[in-house]
Formats: C-alpha cells, sequence, structure tokens
C-alpha cells in the first residue's frame, strides 16, 4: 500500500508541526480512515526519532573545555605581547628605539627590514611582481596622501588608510611589509580589527576573507611570485565577488595550511554582496 | 538558568556561564555533526571547533535569533567547511538528484555493534546511519537541520537561500530516501515492516 499522492509531503509538514488549521485538519481525518497513510506517518515518526539517536563518546565535554581553554589562553598571550611592545615603546618613547631592542625581545615579530623603523617612517606600501594580468601600483607611505590629522610622528599605519587608498587605485594587490601587530597598537585580534577598520571604509568590496599562514605556503592560483616577501607582511589581493570565487580561495588557502578567520556564522565578512570585488587579505607569519 | 542570562554572563567572562552553555548544547551539537561527517573523530573535531568559534565571536552575537538558533547555524558551517577540507576542492551545491535514481553511494560505516543493547536498537542504529551517509549532502544537510537542529522551515530556508516550498519538499524526500533505504535492505527492523 502506497502513500497518497500528496499526502507525503504534508505527512512530513504535520510531523514537523508546519501543517496549520484547515489542512491539518483534513489530513487528521484523513488518515483516521486511511491505513496506507497512517502507515507511512508513523514510519516517518521512526525515521525522524532515529536520526537523533546518536551515542555521545566519552570525553566529549571535557575535549571541548580543553579547546576554548587553549583559544582563551591564545588570546590572552597576543594581550600580553601588544601590552608590553606597548610598555615597551612608551618606556623608550620614540619607535627608534623599538628596532634596538628586537633582538632581545623574543616574543617580538623579528622582521629584515626592522632597521629601517627609524623615528617617524611607517611602512613602506608597495606592490609586489603579481604576474601577468594583474596591474599594479605604488604607494608611498610618507607622502602627502596620508589621511589628514595623522601626525608626523605616527608610527603605524593604520589598516583603514591602506584600504582607502587599496579601495581608490587600480592595483590588484599591495603588501605592507614590516606589519606587527604589537606596534600597530591598537587591537588584540587581526580579524576583529581588520572587521572593524572595515566596516564603512572599504567601499566596493563585496566580501573579504581574513587568513594566517606561512610565507611560502601562499598558493599560485591565489597569487604567484610571492616568495619574497617577508613574514610579517600584510597582503591585500582584489578578487572576484562572487560565491565560485571565494569558495575556490577558501579551500586553496586551507589546503596550503592557512588559518582562516571568519564571522561568528562561519561566513565570510561581507559589506555588500552586490560588489563587483572581493578581498583577500593574508598575513604572513 | 535561561540561555539569555547565561549568554549575558558568559559574555562578561564567566566561565562558568559559558561552560554551561557548552553542557546544554554539546551533545545536539556532536550529533548534528556525527550525522554531517559519518566518524566519532571528525565529529568530535567540529565540535570542538564550533564550540572555539562560539567563545572566540560570542561579543559579536547581537540576539536576532535565539542563542540555539545561531550555534546551529555556526555547526552546520563548521561542518561544511570540514566537509569542503576533506574532500579538496570546494563544490558547489548538489543538484537534486533525479527521482527514479535509487543508487545509493554505499560509503564505509562505522559498524560497532554493543552485544549489550537490544538487537533491534543496534540494527536500526546502523541502518539509519548508512542511510544518512548515502544521502546526498543538500538532503543531508536539510533532514540533520531539522530533525537534529530543529530549525524550523523559515529559518531553513534563509539559511540555505531556498524557497519555503524546496524546503517543504526536500526534507519530505530526504526522509522518503531514509525510509526506503530501511525498507530496502535485507535486515528490516521491525519499526520499520510495513505492508509495502
Amino acid at each position: 500500500m502506497k502513500v497518497c499522492q500528496g499526502n507525503d509531503v504534508l505527512i512530513s509538514m504535520y510531523l514537523d508541526g508546519e501543517l496549520e488549521g484547515e489542512e491539518r485538519d483534513r489530513l487528521v481525518r484523513h488518515m483516521e480512515s486511511c491505513e496506507a497513510c497512517r502507515e507511512y506517518y508513523r514510519q516517518m515518526c521512526m525515521v525522524q526519532r532515529s536520526i537523533g539517536i546518536v551515542d555521545i563518546p566519552p570525553g566529549l565535554h571535557e575535549n571541548i573545555m580543553k579547546s576554548v581553554e587553549k583559544e582563551r589562553l591564545k588570546g590572552l598571550g597576543r594581550r600580553r605581547r601588544k601590552f608590553f611592545a606597548a610598555a615597551v615603546a612608551a618606556a623608550a618613547g620614540l619607535f627608534l628605539c623599538f628596532s634596538a631592542f628586537t633582538g632581545s625581545l623574543p616574543f617580538m615579530k623579528q622582521t629584515s627590514l626592522g632597521t629601517e623603523q627609524e623615528g617617524s617612517e611607517m611602512a613602506e606600501l608597495k606592490l609586489a611582481d603579481s604576474g601577468e594580468g594583474v596591474s599594479v601600483s605604488t604607494y608611498d607611505a610618507n607622502s602627502s596622501e596620508r589621511s589628514a590629522g595623522a601626525s608626523s610622528d605616527q608610527t603605524a599605519m593604520t589598516i583603514e588608510s591602506q584600504m582607502a587608498w587599496f579601495s581608490e587605485n587600480e592595483g590588484d594587490m599591495a603588501v605592507v611589509e614590516n606589519y606587527a601587530e604589537d606596534s600597530a597598537g591598537q587591537m588584540e585580534n587581526l580579524a576583529e580589527y581588520i572587521s572593524d577598520s572595515l566596516n564603512g571604509s572599504a567601499d566596493g568590496f563585496g566580501y573579504y576573507l581574513i587568513t594566517e599562514g606561512k610565507t611560502d605556503n601562499v598558493p599560485e592560483s591565489v597569487a604567484s611570485n610571492l616568495t619574497d616577501i617577508k613574514a610579517g607582511s600584510l597582503i591585500f589581493i582584489k578578487t572576484t565577488n562572487s560565491l565560485q570565487a571565494k569558495q575556490d580561495i577558501y579551500c586553496s588557502m586551507s589546503e596550503n595550511g592557512f588559518e582562516i578567520y571568519e564571522d561568528s556564522e562561519g561566513e565570510y565578512f561581507a559589506i555588500d554582496e552586490t560588489a563587483e570585488n572581493g578581498l583577500l587579505i593574508i598575513e604572513l607569519e | 538558568m535561561k540561555d539569555k542570562e547565561l549568554v549575558k554572563k558568559a559574555k562578561s567572562g564567566d566561565r562558568e556561564a559559558f561552560e554551561q552553555l557548552v553542557t546544554e548544547y554539546e551533545k545536539k551539537v556532536y550529533a548534528t555533526a556525527y550525522r554531517f561527517m559519518g566518524s566519532e573523530a571528525d565529529a568530535m573535531d567540529m565540535s570542538q571547533e564550533v564550540f572555539i568559534r562560539v567563545f572566540r565571536f560570542l561579543n559579536k552575537f547581537n540576539e536576532e535569533s535565539s542563542f540555539s538558533t545561531w550555534l546551529y547555524r555556526i555547526t552546520v558551517n563548521v561542518c561544511k567547511d570540514g566537509i569542503k577540507k576533506r574532500s579538496g576542492r570546494s563544490e558547489l551545491p548538489l543538484e537534486i538528484p533525479d527521482e527514479d535514481n535509487d543508487t545509493y553511494v554505499n560509503e564505509i560505516s562505522d559498524t560497532r555493534y554493543d552485544p549489550s543493547e537490544l538487537y533491534e536498537m543496534t540494527e536500526l542504529k546502523r541502518e539509519i546511519k548508512q542511510g544518512i551517509d548515502a544521502l546526498p549532502q543538500n538532503y543531508r544537510e536539510i533532514i540533520i537541520m531539522r530533525d537534529i537542529c530543529g530549525l524550523t522551515y523559515e529559518e531553513i530556508s534563509r539559511s540555505l537561500e531556498l524557497e519555503i516550498g524546496t524546503v517543504k519538499s526536500r526534507i519530505s524526500r530526504a526522509r522518503e530516501r531514509l525510509r526506503k533505504y530501511l525498507l530496502q535492505n535485507g535486515n528490516k527492523p521491525t519499526a520499520f515492516r510495513s505492508n509495502d
């Protein structure tokens, strides 16, 4: 005996409490007199109940709490480094002194261009050789194009000013060398920082994906010729704002060992899904 | 203590409150992950990842939806990411399979057998697992969101960006596939013996 035509969906909805009023009453009356539909309903109840029957392994709770605790301590570690870096900078008084201490402070990021950070010089924004078909342009961090109000003592290029430049120019890729989260001194969490900085300031970008990983692991399919980029740099890469492009980049980066920051629902941070461009932000360790 | 109060306390750094939230939802999160991933080890990894994200982003939870809805959306997304990573290249959502196609992909399933359990229940569990593992991903996903996470049709529709009508019919078809699978196999647990 088969369920009456059309009643399979109705019975499924009834099971889920999604059938209401007259439609529900009609189905209930029908099942009172139709054995096939009644049996179908009974079997659907079993299917629904059975899906939830899963053996819970011992140690689930402990494993979860251990992971969360590890995550909590990771966050504390970043805050401590930031605090210490800020304290050293304050005690020294000048960004000039920061590089003199880098050798003896093992938890601060070492960069090969550290000795160039003197006085009020800022990390230079320059573009890697991005290969055929990708347009590039340069940005002089010390030029007057810096945002109004930035004092000559300001030693950290903000993400906001970088993004504003990037949006306005034609380039497809930008590299900021010597980017150090601690010297930026603003946020303890890169993803949160960029997210807060980008909201409202990255016009024209439909989404951004933030990743963190090793210099030499950036896949060629994402960006070619990036092997010369120093650890501690940030790379911004314009991408196509499409579901396929997002998924491809996501998979390429995660397959190559990059940690990917996402928003709370596991989605890519998004501003405007109708925009032409997306943005991939890579922090190189 | 209700979710709202626990969430508020957890947001302000109360570790006990956070742990209570974990205790309340860990089993359903695990069950969801297990149904998605098909293995205990992967389900354990996914469950941990889910709560790491909850911990990381709890302050961004704006309470427009209920905490459970927010949590289960994270769970589904973590599992989908897990499947993507496990299978390599990203996969576009599968097409709805041909209704007449009864060929199932028979993945290797975990066939633990606990002699202390009633034979019927053990068999049923195993058959259900095999049946769910054999479902195309889009069917598996929707049936998990409905029958384990308890999301409403409306929530599923928004989450998967599907029309409500599609949600209704897809859930029905997923259940029908499972029902057929259980009836087709040699061992027919009493619960599923029918006059078909």
